[in-house]
């Protein structure tokens, strides 16, 4: 293998190594900075680490090659020993070196895209850190660049051109840099498997982010397709159950035939043995009477031998069947438990520290007080949660924004500061996780929100009076807002508040502002722990499953009909003092509104996001659970009801409900309002009956959004069976069906006593009149052709008959 | 007291016996499921090796002439064909969740081992006919290197090899709707509608509005 290939080889290690060794450089020189110049001494904790960073990164970049890598931390490593020397640290030393990595990291960001290393920020900071070795060792005075002011973009994805490397003209022998480099960061970062410090002793592994992705989303998959197993095992079980109550039957029937072996020479009379047998039949708790009329046949009674081996065989599989099942449970539960602790485990893996989602801010922060002429210090609480990396990952422009602004604009100037006898300027970061949701706040100790100038401002852009006197702080997220007094230049640019509010909403989060004039601002941010999995409570409407995350649910509670009251084209209902708006899930997809009874408690959920609560009424509350969530495909994203999908126990998808759009798109639905005289009478149930499954959702849902209670089945034999076990007011038919067609369904309903007058509608492709005649002649009420077929012509045949 | 009382019960039994061993059937069709994977490629193999056959035979009088590789399916009354390598699989509707409150073309999602396919019917699109009802049970999973989406097709025909000679240019007098137009790339003396592939994939619409 050539030099060049192997360096080729270990670039990928040596660039993640790098971006370790640029974060902790900045962290020892922010530290290092806090304290004073003069009186670092070389048993200095943070300098020892420091210079031990700087060594270490000079080994490693010489072994790929990187000379110019090497030279900066091998001077870096000079003039530390030359300042101790000399007892001549200064803040000037330390901006040099801030410098210093600020190439670093551009190199860092060019490596890793595999783009050209530009050499001018290296080859200016080697310039300028051997000038300072020159100044240092001739006693002169070490001058730093001026600093160019990071102008970190605010939008990750999309960062802007700028210029980083210093112009170095205070330095001897200035020299001037025609090209600029550009800055980029890459977004992706690489997370330690261990949250512990990096100082401590536990070995780490680095690993690639996208692996860890991919390892996620194979687990969550396990975990679905175990909980699919359990169905299937259910399924089986029933069989089961099945099998052994026929056995048992069978069985009775040989019993009652040895007893008949017996009797049969005194008396033929069938009698005794059929008691015996309905004896048998209530003890195997098959309540069917008739199942023991079976036995009146003779045929039976001739082929005892048949029978004996029949069941003898019947039994020996029932036994087999109940291994297999036993074994299969068994394995299942295993494989869950080892399922679960995997998924736990890559849960862990993909936490990152508080400490370490925010430590790009340390820099930020410095940086931009630093040219603000301010004295800001930042403060982590909560730095060793845990924070799954998809939040991290939302979070870090939203983080960044909040932080921007309450360095420009939350701080006042020290001046100011000084003469108010305000304490320090201090923003403190802080995370929480609570259950399943992670809060974290940005605060300030500065000037606090000026309510008035908000208020002005947001008359004079047009927002409503009504909802600046509501919430005036609030304001500040309505998009389109902005005032010179709040948003500068800096972070005027790209992002508004109204951009990190729909950035956390979008990941089912919530971001609420307090303020006190003259003692600072938080910004609270509230969202799920993980993107990934999270807790969702199932609700049923239209006959179909949602999802709804447990963090916008504040609970499940009963209202009354006679509650609601009908305040400006809403319904509300009062809550723990409140109005709230009331509507039903049914309105909001477009259905037909159920108004509710006075008197009948209804099962309801109150949600709530902005601020803003909600009473949504489903028609089914089902059950808790852990879900895995995926996000809609890039073609539905707009889809602004829901924030993703989920796969269900049974395979189906079920929609995961966004709560904040709920709440905005539930203003001026159909009353749910009873007609004081109205009694909603009982559902009408129609049976669906095609093989098509589209055809079948279509007609499913155009009946239930007219307040139908629909079952379908999937060919004639099993609408048939659905008919007969649980009875209905209609049924709607294919005709070219499996097993038994709309013709013989007609038939069978026409020719039972119970189901005679049944209105039995035919849907079909055939339009031939002979076809007709033959589906009037089976006995159909009605006949649509599917050509004609409209939605509104099919509830007006149906309201015909029912 | 049913008069056919005692030769029901007996009925019931049989059609209990016909319950369970559906039951099983089904149970094993599901656990056939994950070993049809692996005789779907096999298939695959050999369809393709067949195809190459025939393409090696030549014969067809035009040797060098290009070859459109096609799937054809019925919707709406009326077939059609996209060119196969827009298709990445084609199956039957299993199971669909209907989206509310989004427009009518957007069939719903379904679960397609694991991964959740947005399925549409394009009826609308590519007919002026009357939509009523129809089968729609067909699913063709359309995509270049993964897949986007799956539309509906009321039945899959067949595969089809036609000579890129034998299409025909759409023009005004094509007995196709205005709205066909848009996705045709061509039309066969038997009124064969070529779909264009690429414009399906690339058709806004699809992006579902807020």
């Amino acid at each position: 293998m050539s030099r060049e290939e192997l360096i080729k080889q270990l670039m990928p290690t040596f660039v993640i190594e790098l971006e370790g060794h640029i974060q902790d450089l900045t962290d020892q020189l922010i530290n290092l900075e806090k304290q004073d110049a003069a009186s670092v001494s070389a048993d200095n904790e943070t300098l020892l680490l420091l210079q031990r960073t700087a060594h270490s990164l000079k080994g490693a970049s010489r072994s790929v090659n990187l000379t110019l890598v090497e030279g900066c931390c091998h001077k870096i490593e000079d003039i530390i020993a030359l300042a101790l020397s000399k007892k001549a640290f200064s803040p000037a030393i330390f901006q040099l070196f801030f410098n210093c990595v600020d190439a670093l990291e551009v190199t860092s960001a060019n490596l890793k895209n595999q783009v050209e290393v530009p050499q001018a920020p290296l080859v200016a900071a080697n310039l300028s850190l051997d000038a300072a070795v020159v100044a240092l060792s001739t006693g002169s005075a070490v001058v730093a660049p001026a600093i160019e002011k990071r102008a970190i973009p605010l939008v990750v994805q999309a960062r802007p051109e700028t210029q980083v490397a210093p112009i170095l003209t205070n330095v001897a022998g200035a020299i001037h840099l025609d090209e600029p480099a550009s800055r980029e960061e890459n977004a992706a970062p690489v997370v330690p498997l261990a949250l512990s410090p990096s100082s401590s002793l536990q070995s780490t592994v680095r690993v690639q982010a996208d692996q860890l992705d991919r390892l996620m989303v194979d687990a969550t998959e396990m975990l679905v397709e175990n909980s699919q197993l359990t169905g299937q095992l259910r399924a089986l079980e029933e069989i089961r159950v099945q099998l052994f109550n026929q056995l048992q039957i069978l069985s009775g029937r040989r019993r009652r035939k040895g007893n008949f072996a017996a009797s049969e020479r005194t008396s033929r009379a069938s009698r005794a043995g059929r008691d015996r047998f309905e004896r048998v039949e209530a003890f195997n708790g098959t309540s069917e009477k008739q199942a023991g009329q079976v036995n009146n046949g003779d045929a039976d009674v001739d082929e005892p031998e048949i029978e004996q081996i029949e069941a003898f065989k019947l039994d020996k599989i029932v036994r087999e069947l109940d291994q297999i099942i036993l074994a299969a449970a068994t394995a299942r539960r295993q494989s869950s438990q080892t399922i679960h602790s995997i998924n736990d485990g890559v849960q862990q893996l993909r936490l990152v520290s508080f400490e370490e989602a925010c430590q790009p801010l340390n820099r930020t922060v410095r940086d931009l007080a630093k040219s603000a002429g301010k004295n800001v210090n930042i403060e982590v609480i909560g730095g060793a949660v845990g924070i799954d990396r998809s939040i991290v990952d939302e979070l870090r422009a939203p983080l960044l924004h909040l932080v921007r602004n309450a360095v420009d604009h939350g701080i006042e100037p020290d001046a100011v500061r000084v003469k108010s006898g305000k304490p320090p300027a201090i923003i403190t970061l802080s995370a929480i996780i609570q259950g399943s949701t992670l809060t974290v706040s940005v605060s300030d100790n500065g000037a606090g929100l000026n309510a008035e100038a908000i208020r002005e401002k947001a008359l004079k852009v047009g927002i409503e009076k009504e909802r600046v006197e509501r919430d005036v702080h609030g304001v500040i997220f309505v998009p389109g807002f902005s005032t010179a007094q709040i948003i500068t230049e800096v972070s005027g640019r790209g992002l508004g508040l109204d951009v990190v509010k729909s950035s956390i909403e979008k990941i089912g989060g919530q971001i609420e502002v307090s303020t006190e004039t003259g003692k600072g601002t938080t910004f609270t941010l509230h969202m799920p722990t993980t993107l990934t999995t999270g807790r969702a409570l199932l609700v049923g409407e239209l006959g179909q499953t949602y999802a709804l995350m447990v963090s916008s649910v504040i609970k499940v509670m009963r209202v009354d009909g006679d509650d609601l009251k009908r305040v400006d084209g809403n319904d509300m209902i009062e809550i723990d003092g409140n109005m709230v708006r009331i509507v039903s899930l049914r309105a909001m997809f477009g259905g037909e509104t159920l108004p509710l009874n006075s008197g009948v408690k209804y099962q309801a959920i109150l949600i709530a996001a902005d601020k803003t609560q909600l009473v949504l009424l489903a028609d089914k509350l089902l059950n808790e659970k852990e879900i895995v969530l995926k996000p809609l495909n890039e073609r539905l994203r707009k889809l602004k009801l829901f924030i993703g999908t989920t796969i269900l126990d049974d395979g189906t998808v079920s929609l995961i409900l966004n709560a904040a759009e709920l709440i905005r798109a539930s203003s001026g639905n159909q009353s749910l309002a009873v007609a004081t005289k109205r009694v909603e009478p009982g559902k009408k149930r129609i049976i669906v009956a095609d093989d098509s499954i589209t055809t079948r959702s279509m007609e499913k849902n155009i009946l239930e959004a007219a307040g139908y209670e629909v079952t379908t089945a999937s060919d004639g034999a099993q609408g048939w069976r659905l008919l007969q076990e649980r009875g209905a007011d209609l049924v709607v038919s294919d005709v070219e069906m499996p097993n038994m067609d709309g013709f013989a369904f007609a038939a069978a309903v026409r020719s039972s006593t119970k189901f005679k007058t049944l209105p039995f509608i035919l849907v079909t492709a055939l339009a031939k009149d002979s076809d007709k005649a033959r589906g009037i002649e089976a006995g159909a009420s009605a006949y649509l052709v599917k050509s004609e077929f409209e939605q509104d012509n099919l509830l007006e045949i149906i309201k015909q008959f029912l | 007291m049913k008069p056919d009382k005692e030769g029901s019960g007996r009925l019931k039994h049989i059609s209990r016996w016909e319950q369970i061993s559906a039951r099983l059937d089904k149970l094993r069709s599901t656990a056939a499921d994950g070993k049809e994977a692996v005789q779907t490629q096999a298939k695959n193999d050999a369809v393709l090796a067949a195809r190459a056959e025939i393409l090696a035979q030549s014969n067809f009088s035009d040797d060098n002439e290009q070859m459109l590789d096609l799937l054809v399916f019925s919707l709406a009354n009326q077939l059609f064909a996209i060119e196969n390598k827009y298709v990445r699989e084609v199956s039957k509707l299993a199971n669909l969740t209907t989206v509310p409150n989004a427009p009518k073309f957007l069939t719903g999602l379904t679960n397609h081992r694991g991964e959740i396919i947005t399925v549409y019917d394009i009826r609308s699109f590519v007919s002026s006919a009357h939509i009523g009802l129809s089968q729609l049970t067909g699913v063709i999973i359309l995509g270049n290197d993964k897949n986007e989406f799956a539309i509906l097709a009321d039945a899959l025909d067949r595969q089809q090899f036609l000579p890129v000679s034998e299409v025909m240019p759409l023009n005004e007098s094509s007995a196709i709707s205005a709205e066909a137009k848009i996705y045709a790339r061509g039309i066969t003396r038997d009124s064969l509608v070529i779909l264009n592939g690429q414009s399906l994939l690339d058709e806004k619409r699809l992006y579902i509005a807020s």
